[in-house]
């Protein structure tokens, strides 16, 4: 009876974030099929450890940890990481419409970013955490998260991902 | 928060929301992760049993399950021709000399579901067993890494024809590639980072093959002495070409559309611990089912196996085999997803390796 009330517990937990893990999987990898299996993958980590997930102060915060250490431990072991997300489109490349424009220079950008320093953005600029709180999750110290940070945000500066809005494409 | 990271945060949520307007349907299936997660679980629990077990036979058992009695090192006993159904072991089960390499490997060719892009040859007397898997996330071999067992040897392949780079950024630090002695006369280099506490803990080991392939090892649980050398020799005994493992079971029929999407094989070096396989089906592209089968043995203590299974499940019995179907979601009154329907078509081969075939779908 207590295992199913453990297996109720988790699968509400998950059926209410998984759109939102869904979402930063999806920053992190840039594409929906791998976003799914990295989810998929994450969430499966966090059955087994889910009562040391029930014992976290901050439940969310342990799952979008398994999921961000999921991503980065495949980055390390797999051949993923030789096939880079779709990069820009061609220089000179018009778009109407302005979200569509940012939305595609953004994916690039982040896409050229080593892995590490993607997660860090996504956890810094995305989860909106501070640098403490995404060194804890990265499991590093907050000046690593500083640095990691900076050198990401001069990346994003040198490409059109943060040039101001107007002139896409121009 | 500067100016550059506050305007990042909005692209970012609105580079999101862009994104998904257009994105395919989501297949996170939190029954699934149950399904899948609960089968982790019994397996570690199966194992802390049987590292204890295997710590009351002691050293003096496995003299006698080990071919030659001594005390030497390990061998994978599974070199079957690939795509041949088994009979008994064929005089060069032994052999070292590699087979013509193959591409990729495919998780599902004809009959078979799991094929992997090497095998292991040569292992430590710490390993207990090496796993073949092949799913979305991975296709290859691990050895060891068990509950209970800290060393463990991962090895993947690179595509056919891809030399691989080293990451610039690895941990905290620059990535680096440090040259390491040739493997079998091959080029071979370890992967590390200029941070300290990353390149400290890593051991990655990249090597090519006669063949021209790049193949990943990736270590764990050595002491500081073995770092370097157990890696390079387990690296030299590698068998690089597609295997096929031969299969403990069959399924006497497959339902319309349904696919492969997973499967895991545990075997045992030794005889202390149990053999495990795990061949995970979609049925309608939306029906999970989880395939499992192993000897059927006392389970362990109650205390370390999952309660009552959440999901439903049907088991059978027979020639020292126990295996069980898992199904997510069951449809009332359909055979779609029925661990009973599914459960029928599952022909086991029993305990006798020399039984089993590659072939699994019918």
């Amino acid at each position: 009876m207590a295992e199913l009330t453990r297996d109720e517990e988790f699968t509400a937990f998950v059926a209410s974030r998984a759109v939102w893990l869904r979402k930063v999987a999806y920053l992190l990898c840039a594409d929906w099929h791998r976003a799914d299996d990295l989810v998929q993958e994450s969430i499966t980590k966090l059955y087994t450890h889910w009562g040391r997930a029930g014992r976290a102060e901050n439940r969310d915060g342990y799952a979008r940890t398994v999921l961000v250490n999921t991503f980065l431990a495949e980055q390390r072991t797999a051949w993923w990481r030789r096939t880079r997300p779709a990069a820009r489109p061609p220089e000179g490349t018009a778009f109407a419409d302005p979200d569509l424009a940012v939305s595609l220079d953004l994916r690039g950008a982040l896409a050229a970013l080593p892995p590490r320093q993607r997660a860090t953005v996504v956890l810094r600029y995305y989860c909106d955490l501070s640098v403490e709180q995404t060194a804890a999750e990265l499991g590093c110290s907050s000046g690593n998260v500083k640095s990691q940070s900076s050198r990401a945000l001069e990346t994003l500066r040198r490409s059109s991902a943060l040039r101001p809005l107007g002139r896409s494409g121009a | 928060m500067s100016g550059d990271g506050e305007e990042l945060s909005v692209r970012m949520a609105r580079y999101v929301a862009v994104e998904e307007a257009a994105a395919p349907p989501s297949r996170v299936d939190p029954a699934l992760a149950v399904l899948r997660g609960r089968a982790r679980r019994r397996r570690r629990a199966w194992t802390v049993v049987a590292a204890a077990a295997a710590v009351v036979l002691s050293t003096g058992s496995f003299a006698v399950l080990r071919d030659g009695g001594g005390a030497g090192p390990a061998e994978v006993p599974a070199v079957l021709p690939t795509g041949s159904p088994t009979g008994s072991l064929p005089p060069d089960a032994y052999r070292k000399t590699a087979p013509t390499e193959q591409s990729s490997a495919a998780p599902v060719v004809g009959r078979t579901v799991l094929t992997v892009p090497a095998r292991f040859g040569w292992l430590p007397d710490s390993v207990p067993g090496v796993t073949y898997r092949s799913g979305p996330l991975q296709v290859g071999v691990v050895a060891g890494g068990r509950p209970g067992v800290s060393t463990r040897f991962e090895l993947t392949a690179f595509p056919v024809g891809v030399t691989p780079d080293v990451d610039p950024l690895i941990g905290a630090g620059d990535g680096l590639r440090i040259d390491a002695p040739p493997v079998n006369g091959q080029e071979a280099y370890w992967v590390s980072s200029s941070d300290p506490a990353f390149a400290a803990a890593m051991d990655t080991l990249r090597f090519r093959s006669a063949g021209g392939r790049w193949f990943q090892l990736e270590s764990a649980g050595l002491s500081e002495a073995d770092r370097q050398q157990v890696p390079l020799r387990v690296a030299a005994g590698v068998l690089p070409g597609d295997y096929a493992p031969p299969m403990p079971l069959a399924l006497s029929s497959l339902p319309e559309r349904s696919v492969v999407s997973e499967v895991e094989l545990y075997l045992p070096l030794r005889g202390e611990d149990r053999w495990e396989v795990r061949v995970n089906f979609q049925e309608q592209l939306s029906h999970y089912l989880v395939v499992h089968a192993g000897p059927d043995l006392p389970d362990p203590p109650a205390n370390v196996l999952p309660g009552q299974s959440f999901f439903p499940e049907e088991c059978g019995t027979g020639g020292g085999v126990k295996w069980c179907v898992d199904s997510a979601q069951p449809v009332a009154g359909s055979e779609v997803g029925d661990p009973a329907a599914w459960l029928a078509r599952v022909v086991p081969r029993g305990n006798d390796r020399a039984a089993w075939s590659t072939d699994v779908l019918p």
